[in-house]
């Protein structure tokens, strides 16, 4: 695909980055006095209907799905976005393998879909029809192995935890080998950051609760700046460890964030993608932009919702702002 | 042998056409393409983008009135051509190619230029008469290619 095809898509992301909530519309929802006036504030920037109101978490959901819809529209290449979603893939086999294994069946095809998560490159309904049937032939290639490996671990360990970190790590490899089928700098560089970040969030986790090396080995995926083996072998010793053998490589912020709180970890590690698809801004060919909006409007949603988490638990302004992802516009 | 000559000299004048043609009609799609995008989102937007997506169509009317002059002077378009000598053709053809080469690549620079306008139209549309200067100024380059290719036409009568 040429960059030049993109140039219909560039120009709609354009004119749909106005409607991104900017610097000051977060402020003045940091400001808003309760819970209450911060959802009418949102109201008032079309963000939620006033029907909506009550059901905020459904609203935060459509949102990214209508974002991925208006890509869907208007790529000249969807294959090449989907890197973005597919880890949505893993989550909802997650879902479904956990009740088909607790015999907890859902009993229509719409009465689950609440732990699903859209968009996703498979429709959900697909993967438990799939599952439920045990046709796991019907499903593409990338998520047979998984499911079918994950399957097996769960009917004969029924070890939840191993088959979750067994799916992310499927997950976050798939990210990397989509990412790696375009071809793209820009789009391989942010599944590294993606993967790196994840991999840190996991080694991190893994150190505090003492988990062995053979755990590390399943649940860390492939990645290219950041030594996975040393990782391993730092996490598999001491939080100490690991946070020294990561101010040794080109993450080493990773580790004084971490210093810090892990929100702020957190944080940094929504912080640092955002910073590579700034790129995107000035760019008017290229699948750039269109990836770019997809994770701006994700961290906007992000942002929103930790705002809206903050207000109902009555936490000061200072505090929102800590925790508040940088933006895109 | 004099055939040869004028067959040069209508060979440029289809080259000056050709061109900058081809590269007019790939620019002016392509800013249409991304205007379309704005459009379909904001059609109050229009007004100020068709100026845009005119831009990159003007080396197609330069190598139209550089061919058009040469096929007057050889006398094609009276009916009556004039017999050419072999370096003469050659001649006519290579004051054909300033425009017909410049007036090519400028087209699509500009279209380019002129999808980076568009971009802002789309998100500051009071800003566009910079989007539009921006663009205009990868128009100099096809002028002076067309002054070139005139005055060496010109000079051949």
């Amino acid at each position: 695909m040429k960059e030049t095809d993109y140039a219909y898509a560039v120009a709609r992301i354009r004119v749909n980055e106005l409607s991104l909530l900017t610097t000051s519309d977060l402020e003045q929802l940091i400001a808003a006095p309760n819970l209450q006036s911060a959802l009418h504030f949102l109201e008032s920037k079309g963000w939620i209907n006033p029907e909506d109101k009550d059901d905020v978490n459904n609203v935060l959901k459509k949102q990214l799905n209508n974002t991925w819809q208006l890509l869907s529209e208007i790529s000249p290449d969807l294959s090449a976005l989907e890197f973005l979603i597919v880890k949505n893939d893993f989550h909802n086999i997650k879902a479904v393998l956990k009740a088909f294994v607790s015999e907890n069946a859902f009993s229509s095809h719409t009465s689950g879909t609440a732990s699903f998560i859209i968009p996703s490159t498979v429709s959900p309904e697909q993967i438990m029809h799939a599952v439920f049937n045990k046709s796991f032939d019907e499903l593409p290639g990338f998520l047979k192995d998984a499911v079918t490996e994950t399957y097996n671990v769960l009917i004969q360990t029924s070890d939840g935890q191993l088959a979750d970190i067994m799916l992310d790590s499927y997950a976050l490899n798939e990210t990397m080998n989509k990412a790696e089928k375009t071809k793209n700098e820009f789009v391989i560089h942010l599944a590294e950051l993606i993967c790196v970040t994840a991999n840190i969030k996991i080694a991190l986790r893994s150190a505090r609760t003492k988990k062995e090396k053979q755990f590390l080995e399943k649940a860390l995926c492939r990645t290219k700046s950041l030594d996975r083996a040393a990782l391993i072998d730092a996490a598999s010793k001491s939080v100490e460890e690991l946070l020294e053998f990561l101010s040794t490589t080109s993450y080493s912020e990773a580790a004084e964030q971490i210093g810090i709180s892990y929100s702020a970890f957190e944080k940094w590690c929504d912080d640092i993608l955002m910073s590579h698809i700034e790129k995107a801004k000035y760019k008017s060919f290229g699948i750039e932009p269109l990836i770019a909006f997809y994770i701006a409007k994700d961290a906007e949603i992000k942002n929103v919702r930790i705002i809206l988490s903050c207000k109902h638990n009555e936490l000061p302004p200072q505090t929102i702002r800590e925790r508040v992802r940088k933006l895109y516009v | 042998m004099n055939n040869y000559g004028l067959v040069l000299a209508i060979l440029g004048a289809i080259l000056a056409a050709l061109l900058p043609g081809i590269g007019s009609a790939r620019g002016v799609g392509m800013v249409g393409e991304a205007a379309g995008g704005v459009i379909s989102e904001d059609p109050s937007k229009f007004s100020k983008l068709l100026i845009l997506q005119l831009l990159p169509g003007t080396q197609g009317l330069y190598g139209l009135l550089t061919a058009v002059l040469e096929l007057s002077q050889i006398g094609i378009l009276g009916g009556d051509p004039v017999e050419l000598s072999l370096a003469r053709g050659l001649m006519y053809l290579i004051a054909c190619m300033p425009i017909a080469v410049v007036g090519y690549f400028s087209a699509i620079i500009q279209a380019r230029t002129a999808v980076t306008g568009v971009g802002i139209v789309a998100k500051k549309p009071d800003q566009n008469g910079k989007a539009i200067t921006m663009s205009a100024m990868v128009e100099t380059y096809a002028i002076l290619a067309l002054l070139v290719s005139i005055l060496a036409m010109n000079s051949l009568k």
